[in-house]
């Protein structure tokens, strides 16, 4: 069972990471999507816990979700399916605020990026769903 | 030659369900498009069957090597799939088509090693997770 962020699930998303980037640059968007959801069926067959999952997937479709418009390739079906399990457990999970924002579109001129990126290695935060709404 | 038959029968299942269907659409989809331009309503069909046939070489082949080679040659898999998947976006080694850079023109064949990556990535995954049990 792997229980740790930083040492279970973050070095395997990095490896994946660096092959989805390699892949986006060809650009060879649907080897991406199978690759990412491959990452993340195995991670949860090894046991990774379903709130690290769910929170790194909101911020690696950060770079996804603004590539959709010109590459045409529909991400946001993947990122609902995501968005309606975290509505069934009545929470969401990210990182940092910040990655939210940056998927939302908004303005994070004024983010503590420092610290968004040391909150990304211990990784992840919960929030109940009516306390965003 | 027990272990050798020791395969997960729902597995098997599963595969053959996969491959009876996909033999099923192949010959219903190409049957009339290949009689006209071929003259052999089963011409995709045999193709289909071929590379199939290969498929299961391949297959047997592949449970028959001890599983240690794959936690072996893992990490060097990953290295040599992540150094091919660099020199594709080399201009003059990687192939262009339609606007992407995908494939390395080899002799006799073109590769993409997109594919190749899909199976590195699986084996680092399964040594790697399997290193990582406990923690």
């Amino acid at each position: 069972m792997i229980r740790t962020f930083s040492i279970g699930v973050l070095p395997h998303l990095i490896v994946g990471g660096a092959f989805a980037l390699m892949l986006l640059l060809e650009p060879d968007f649907g080897t991406v999507l199978i690759l990412t959801m491959l990452l993340y069926f195995m991670l949860f067959i090894g046991g990774a816990r379903v709130h690290h999952l769910l929170a790194t997937r909101a911020n690696g479709f950060a770079p996804a979700d603004l590539r959709d418009d010109e590459s045409g390739v529909p991400v946001a079906p993947l990122d609902e399916f995501f968005g309606s399990v975290e509505r069934r457990l009545g929470q969401r999970f990210s990182c940092h605020p910040i990655f939210d924002r940056l998927r939302l579109g908004a303005d994070v001129g004024d983010a503590d990026w420092g610290r968004a990126a040391r909150s990304f290695f211990i990784c992840p935060k919960r929030t109940r769903i009516s306390s965003i709404q | 030659m027990r272990d050798l038959l020791a395969v997960d029968k729902w597995m098997l299942l599963a595969l053959a369900a996969l491959l009876a269907i996909g033999m099923t659409m192949v010959l219903s989809t190409s049957y009339l498009y290949s009689q006209e331009r071929y003259g052999d309503g089963t011409y995709f069909f045999r193709k289909q069957l071929i590379a199939m046939g290969a498929g299961m070489i391949a297959l047997i082949a592949c449970s028959i090597v001890p599983s240690t080679f794959y936690r072996r040659f893992a990490y060097p898999l990953l290295a040599v799939s992540f150094i091919v998947l660099a020199l594709v976006l080399i201009p003059g080694i990687g192939v262009s088509r339609g606007g992407a850079r995908r494939w390395l023109m080899l002799p006799g064949f073109v590769f993409q090693p997109s594919e190749f990556a899909k199976l590195a990535l699986v084996f680092y995954l399964a040594r790697s997770m399997a290193k990582k049990r406990a923690v």
